[in-house]
């Protein structure tokens, strides 16, 4: 069959691919629409903090080597990533409070009552957090609705891991490590200092992003699914649309081909052929 | 019987003689002239008739009969359609004796024919209507031995009053609801089937050829309408 005898087919059932094109085209519309309302859906700003995780200098004069420094620093970055502390509720706490605490910081560097999303809840900002480890050194990056959003977790984050990261991380040295007082314990206790400071909130996808790609696939679908109906709708129509149906059905010669009469008054006048 | 009223102005008169409707039904009739044999037969006999009810399909016959009269041939439209006439009312005529009653006669003939025949406004095409009485009951009658006489008188009727080649037009029921047009098919020298595009199925299309073909009805070819 000619291509343009498929067009026809197409044409004649047109109002089956309309049908279901614009039926999906209204549900991904709709799904398009909360897509762009829903915060950090198909847009996230990402911020990263880069920490070195290492012991303190020895206490009473304990001597270890550099190898076992850096062997134990390796241990402690990799128990930062692997355990679940980024996301625990306690850590979490502490980044929100350190936000409250950091809100001077963060309105002169976004201006006065900046965007910073839903900062106080404990869990999005757990599940904001992703780390990644090159050695001792911890990478933490805060993927938020908001640039300053992003920038005030992953600065929270450098300050509270500075801060308290032995209460996290002390269980891996020994359990007589103290994060207290590194002079009434015989081990070195756990400390995390800042290398890289909050960078500003870069523009990633959302969490969302790939769900706008598979409803266009899907407005795609529908579109090959309404063309396939029609094919389906025309082969069981046992109807003669055309002259080469009915030569096919008949083998007689068509001896004419009279057009619908037109409406009085809109006749139409047949232009001279070139 | 009413008619839709794009249908009853539906017939070539009312359009422009340039326009596409109206070109299309003189290449339709010139395309049937070409088949005729008019060195051997100074008249021709023409049937036409669709596979199902199509409301415009008596307009079809109206207006081949007037392509052919516009044209210089003498025509006679013979409505043969008895179930459902409505030839006299396309052509402002109004009831009277026609092809039901000429059935009737106990002896017909050409001179019969010519009181039956009525004069359209159209120059050269002249009307035999359905009848005084036609009905479904009516339409047995042209199972009846008169047929062929009658269709015999009326195409002396025409060449007794013409010189040149004439044209009588039978306008049938469809195919399909009874045997009326395949009883005329038989008799004429050509059966046309018209073709609705978008309402005739490819089974009721192969049905009534089929149907016509038993009753050695000579089919020439197809009108497509609605194109």
């Amino acid at each position: 069959m000619e291509l343009r005898a498929y067009w026809t087919i197409i044409w004649r059932r047109i109002w089956i691919v309309a049908l279901i094109v614009g039926v999906v085209a209204l549900y991904v519309g709709y799904q398009y629409y909360h897509l762009r309302k829903t915060p950090g859906a198909l847009t996230a700003y990402k911020s990263d903090v880069t920490i070195q995780i290492g012991l303190e200098a020895s206490p009473n004069g304990t001597t270890s080597s550099y190898a076992d420094d850096v062997t134990v620093s390796e241990a402690l970055a990799d128990a930062m990533i692997t355990s679940p502390i980024l996301s625990s509720k306690e850590f979490d706490a502490q980044v929100s409070n350190q936000i409250g605490s950091d809100m001077n910081l963060i309105e002169q560097r976004y201006g006065p009552h900046p965007d910073l999303g839903d900062w106080q809840n404990t869990a999005a900002i757990g599940g904001a957090l992703s780390s990644l480890r090159a050695h001792s050194l911890v990478t933490v990056s805060a993927t938020w609705t908001t640039p300053a959003g992003a920038w005030a977790i992953a600065n929270a984050v450098g300050e509270v891991s500075a801060a308290h990261i032995c209460t996290y991380l002390e269980y891996v040295v020994s359990k007589e490590a103290s994060c207290s007082s590194s002079a009434n314990s015989a081990l070195p206790g756990v400390t995390a200092q800042v290398i890289s400071s909050a960078t500003d909130g870069a523009r990633v996808p959302g969490t969302s992003a790939s769900k706008q790609t598979l409803l266009f696939l899907l407005l795609l679908v529908a579109l090959i699914v309404g063309i396939a109906l029609a094919f389906l709708a025309d082969y069981l129509d046992d109807r003669i649309y055309g002259k080469d149906d009915a030569l096919n059905v008949l083998q007689l010669p068509v001896l004419g081909e009279v057009p619908r009469p037109p409406m009085p008054g809109r006749t139409r006048i047949k232009q001279p052929s070139a | 019987m009413s008619i839709r009223s794009q249908d009853q102005v539906a017939l070539l008169t009312d359009y422009d003689a340039g326009s596409t409707f109206s070109e299309a039904y003189h290449t339709l009739y010139a395309n049937i002239r070409f088949s005729w044999d008019s060195e051997k037969k100074k008249q021709h006999t023409l049937l036409l008739s669709t596979p199902s009810t199509y409301a415009g399909q008596a307009a079809v016959a109206a207006n081949v009969g007037i392509a052919a009269a516009q044209s210089g041939t003498p025509t006679i439209l013979v409505d043969a359609d008895l179930r459902a006439p409505s030839l006299e009312q396309r052509f402002g005529l109004g009831k009277s004796a026609g092809l039901c009653d000429a059935l009737l006669e106990e002896l017909i003939s050409a001179q019969k024919i010519e009181l039956f025949l009525r004069k359209t406004f159209i120059a050269d095409l002249r009307m035999l209507s359905a009848g005084s009485s036609p009905t479904i009951e009516a339409a047995a009658l042209l199972l009846s031995e008169k047929l062929p006489e009658v269709i015999q008188s009326i195409r002396h009727c025409v060449s007794e009053t013409e010189a040149g080649p004439g044209l009588v037009i039978f306008n049938a029921p469809p195919v399909l609801i009874g045997p009326d047009a395949s009883l005329i098919g038989a008799l004429v020298e050509q059966t046309i089937l018209t073709i609705a595009k978008g309402h005739t199925t490819r089974a009721q299309a192969k049905q009534a050829q089929e149907q016509l073909q038993r009753a050695h009805a000579n089919l020439a070819g197809i009108v497509m309408l609605d194109i």
